[in-house]
């Protein structure tokens, strides 16, 4: 081994034993630590041993002497050890008791204290437990426990607890809690009804009755009110269920409101004063609520059990009631205030929007002339251009003066102002003319209170329109009525049962009859000629159910004369629609029925004359024919008889006389054609005119310097086809006659008018002066004396065409021609 | 330092590099102690990092890797010694996410007046952890050789990235990610 491992190896050997001490050195160390800490932990134990050892005789003293109950019981309630205050508190007779102080508490209560043992024993303890027991002597007591677990090696095995009898500091407690509670409650507040449910709810909870009521005392109607409650007397939105009103001495509460004083009644049955308010109940407590000898409400509790209520309650009761009471009493009179208030309120801004907006102009003054109320129409009235509000209480003084330019007559208006002032008297439906022509009405009314003069109210209407209604009215009245009394029509009316009512003058006149002679008479009685009473009994029954009518009757009038009468009725209303009665215009046709029967009489005379005529005149032309167609033969023979013997100057005179006799006989034919040319006796037929006018062109001589022309073809119509062809013949015929010129013409037309056909028959003839158009279809007018006219022609055409309900004319003009015109009906029915 | 630190040190560089190598660092270093350790004793930490600077410049080993090595012989004292340790935990990254918070926890209850560097958890998931590493001593690499043996322990492998944040390594993160 090299000297060189040696040292290394002796230095490594010298560390390794260096490291052993030092690692035995801090051993070492850490040991002496370790014993020093041994003995100071036995010393600890030691002195806690000892404290343990006093502290639990200590202890057991405290409990035995404490003057607090003191028990121990199993986990099931038995009582296993309690000092002598337990033994006092429960009530045992000696110490020496088997008790379960399960049997101690109120069944409903069960619950409550089976969930306090539950979580008692999880958590080993339970402080300030409050329950109420029965003790050994049946008194309901109040107690307050603090208790802890006693464990055997971790297991629970019993309780140990102090108990407290806390009945009567709860007690005190509760009253002053209560007081406390209900004094605050009601500090502050204004509303009854509030308060007394605040009372209610807190003396309710205090009695543990669960109902209580409160009523209000109306001095003024003697009754009492229930204003609020609590319990079953509230609904599920805390409004009271039958609510009642007692009278003063009715029930156990009209009674305590009556004398005053307080009172509990312990059995209900046997009180005759109880009235049931919900449901009967066995006990009741009553307590006047009073501001010095003053009842001024009542508070009352009830419970089912009998005796519920204590002297102890009453008491309670008693002092609440002292207190409560001028909070009430204030709140009441706080109520009437406001109630009083509002309605004032309410029935003044009622009465100030009526009156600004009443269509009366209103000015209400003070007895120093400050306007005190006015409204928009006195502003529009006076033609005042500020607001309403700005009026009041401006002085009225000088208003008069300023506003009575406004009036027709200013002056007049500012004294009759002052005059009333100073008589300060009522003063109604004066009339004002306005400049602008307006009407006012205006009333003044002076205020007294006490007989003291408070000013004035001055009222404008506006009846301009009223007063132009009325005048229009008026007129209108005095319009119809002259007419009704100047009309010639007589006016009657009548009521339902045709009593007259009213007539005219006319009536009068008509009738014979004075009004006053006819008021209230049947008017059918009167007038009507019996045959002709069922018409009018008719006609009346046609008026009363709304109908017009218009009839004729044959009246009587006061003459006894049989009059014809015209009578339009009409029903008359009243304002409900109702006929009441008719109003009838009489029209006296007497004179128009006899003219029309003379007319009738005139007639028939006519035609039998027109008739005779008729006759006559073709009996005289028949007759007038032979004697002239003897002379014409007598004439032939002598011709005959002397030939050869007359000188040519006889001869000449014998062929004047033939010729005059010729024209005799045509003159007498005419006569004969036109008397019996006939209404009676004309055609009607279908009549081609063509053909008329074709078969002229052979009957006529048309000589050859005039040119005969139908300008169209020409129309087909009803009518008489001789009439017609002799129309147009003689037309035609004058047209030739007449011709003077080299070459002559005659033209045919027509053309369609309505219902007529109008023809023309135009020639470039002679022509004729314009003053004999009329003349020439007068019968006889013949204007150019010709062998073959016999003047008769025209007049002939002229009644032809009046037959066809046609008229005939002409255009003429002298040496240049003449062109007649005539129209003839289409359809000659 | 604790004095098993160094005992255990060492015994290891004994039993690697002979008693010459560890008499000729106790002997090049300048040691308060003078070499002298006792496993209840309690020493300066210089002492170790003397030792360990020696035993480098002698071996040519970086000290890095002088203190895995270190690291994963000292898990196995830390097997036989506290072996109930091991018994709580099932797996690696559960073990090695609990250094914090419960071994050194348990470290500093017995040994109160213990150093010990801080393993805060950055990201952790079934598999894989991300851990910051924090202490003036440096020494992450014996920490990388104590959780490379852990993996070995409970029968599983890994790869552990090791990231210096700063470059004295007092702050280094390790990634690790079990295969």
């Amino acid at each position: 081994m090299s000297q060189d491992k040696i040292d290394i190896l002796q230095r490594a050997l010298k560390r390794e034993r260096e490291a052993r001490k030092a690692a035995e050195k801090i051993l070492e160390q850490k040991s002496t630590e370790l014993f020093s800490s041994k003995k100071k932990l036995e010393k600890l134990y030691k002195d806690a041993e000892s404290d343990l050892q006093r502290a639990d005789s200590q202890l057991q003293g405290v409990f035995e002497n404490i003057v607090d109950a003191y028990v121990i019981m199993d986990l099931s309630g038995n009582i296993l050890k309690m000092n002598t205050s337990a033994i006092s508190l429960f009530e045992f007779d000696g110490k020496k008791v088997e008790a379960n102080l399960m049997n101690m508490v109120f069944p409903e209560d069960y619950d409550t204290i089976s969930n306090a043992f539950k979580n008692f024993l999880k958590t080993g303890f339970i402080t300030d437990f409050e329950i109420k027991i029965r003790s050994k002597k049946n008194k309901i007591k109040l107690v307050h426990i603090n208790a802890s677990v006693i464990y055997d090696k971790g297991i629970p095995v019993a309780a140990q607890g102090i108990v407290r009898d806390i009945t009567k500091s709860k007690e005190d407690e509760l009253v002053i809690e209560l007081i406390n509670s209900i004094a605050q409650s009601i500090l502050g507040k204004l509303d009854i009804y509030e308060i007394a449910f605040e009372i209610a709810h807190k003396i309710a909870n205090y009695l543990e009755s669960n109902d209580c009521v409160i009523y209000l005392y109306h001095e003024e109607q003697n009754t009492l009110e229930q204003i609020a409650a609590y319990g079953e007397k509230l609904d599920e939105n805390k409004q009271l269920i039958n609510k009642i009103f007692l009278k003063e001495g009715e029930g156990v509460v009209g009674h305590v409101a009556q004398t005053g004083i307080s009172e509990i009644v312990n059995d209900t049955i046997n009180d005759p004063r109880y009235v049931v308010d919900i449901e009967r109940r066995k006990s009741e407590i009553t307590i006047p609520i009073k501001i010095g000898d003053k009842v001024i409400g009542v508070i009352d509790s009830e419970n089912d059990q009998e005796n519920f209520f204590t002297q102890k309650h009453l008491e309670m009761l008693n002092n609440i009631a002292s207190l409560v009471a001028l909070q009430l009493k204030s709140a009441v009179d706080l109520r009437e205030r406001k109630k009083a208030e509002e309605e004032l309120i309410e029935s003044e801004e009622r009465l100030s929007t009526l009156i600004l907006n009443l269509d009366s102009g209103i000015l209400l003054e003070d007895e120093n002339r400050k306007i005190i109320l006015t409204n928009k129409q006195f502003c529009e009235f006076f033609e005042i251009p500020v607001p309403v509000e700005q009026l009041i209480g401006q002085d009225c003084s000088n208003s008069a003066e300023e506003s009575k330019s406004l009036f027709q007559n200013p002056e007049e208006f500012v004294k009759n102002i002052e005059t009333i002032l100073s008589k300060k008297e009522l003063v109604l439906s004066e009339e004002l003319t306005m400049v602008n022509g307006k009407i006012y009405e205006r009333d003044f009314v002076p205020i007294y209170r006490n007989k003291v003069y408070k000013g004035h109210l001055w009222k404008y209407r506006d009846v301009t329109l009223k007063r132009q209604y009325r005048k229009s009215i008026e007129a209108q009245r005095h319009k119809y009525r002259s007419i009704i009394t100047n009309m010639n029509l007589g006016l009657v009316e009548v009521n339902a049962n045709d009593e007259i009512l009213l007539v005219n003058q006319s009536f009068e006149e008509m009738s014979g009859y004075k009004l006053e002679e006819l008021l209230g008479k049947i008017a059918s009685d009167i007038f009507i000629i019996d045959i002709d009473r069922d018409i009018i009994n008719n006609e009346n029954l046609k008026r009363q159910q709304g109908q017009l009518n218009s009839y004729e009757v044959r009246a009587k009038n006061k003459a006894g004369q049989i009059r014809h009468w015209l009578i339009s009725g009409a029903p008359n209303y009243n304002l409900n629609g109702e006929v009441i009665g008719s109003i009838g215009i009489h029209l006296d046709i007497t004179d128009l029925k006899n003219l029309q029967l003379q007319k009738e009489t005139l007639l028939k005379d006519l035609e039998r004359s027109n008739d005779e005529l008729h006759e006559y005149a073709h009996i005289v032309s028949h007759d007038l024919k032979s004697p002239l167609r003897s002379i014409y033969a007598l004439v032939a023979w002598l011709k005959e008889d002397n030939e050869g013997k007359l000188d040519d100057m006889s001869l000449k005179n014998v062929a004047l006389i033939e010729s005059t006799l010729e024209k005799m006989e045509q003159l007498i034919s005419n006569i004969l054609k036109y008397s019996s040319l006939e209404a009676a006796s004309t055609q009607r037929e279908e009549v081609n005119l063509n053909e008329v006018v074709s078969d002229l062109e052979q009957i006529i001589y048309i000589p050859n310097h005039i040119k005969f022309n139908i300008k169209k073809k020409l129309p087909t119509l009803t009518g008489d086809k001789t009439k017609l062809q002799q129309l147009f013949q003689n037309l035609i015929g004058n047209a030739i006659k007449f011709c003077d010129k080299k070459n002559g013409l005659v033209e045919v037309d027509f053309k369609n008018s309505g219902a007529y056909y109008q023809f023309s028959v135009k020639d470039n003839g002679i022509g004729i002066e314009k003053k004999y158009h009329k003349k020439i279809f007068k019968i006889f007018n013949y204007l150019n004396k010709s062998e073959d006219s016999s003047g008769i022609g025209l007049s002939i055409v002229k009644k032809i065409v009046e037959l066809h309900k046609g008229r005939i004319w002409l255009e003429s003009e002298v040496g240049k021609g003449t062109t007649f015109f005539f129209s003839i009906k289409k359809q000659l029915i | 330092m604790k004095g098993i630190v160094f005992t255990e040190f060492l015994e290891l560089v004994e039993e690697k590099f002979g008693f010459e190598t560890v008499d000729e660092i106790i002997e090049k270093s300048d040691l308060k102690s003078n070499g002298v350790y006792t496993s209840i004793g309690t020493y300066d930490f210089s002492e170790m990092l003397q030792l360990v600077q020696h035993l480098s410049a002698k071996t040519t080993i970086s000290i890095d890797q002088l203190l895995l090595v270190y690291g994963e012989h000292f898990f196995s004292v830390l097997e036989t010694n506290y072996p109930s340790f091991f018994k709580l935990y099932t797996d690696p990254i559960e073990m090695l996410a609990s250094i914090e918070n419960h071994i050194h926890v348990e470290v500093i209850k017995i040994y109160p007046e213990a150093e010990l560097p801080t393993f805060e958890v950055v990201e952790r998931a079934e598999n894989s952890l991300i851990m910051i590493y924090k202490s003036s001593r440096s020494m992450h690499h014996f920490g990388l050789g104590l959780m490379n043996k852990t993996f070995e322990h409970f029968n599983s492998k890994a790869t552990i990235v090791l990231e210096k944040i700063k470059a004295d390594g007092t702050e280094v993160k390790f990634s690790i990610t079990k295969n």
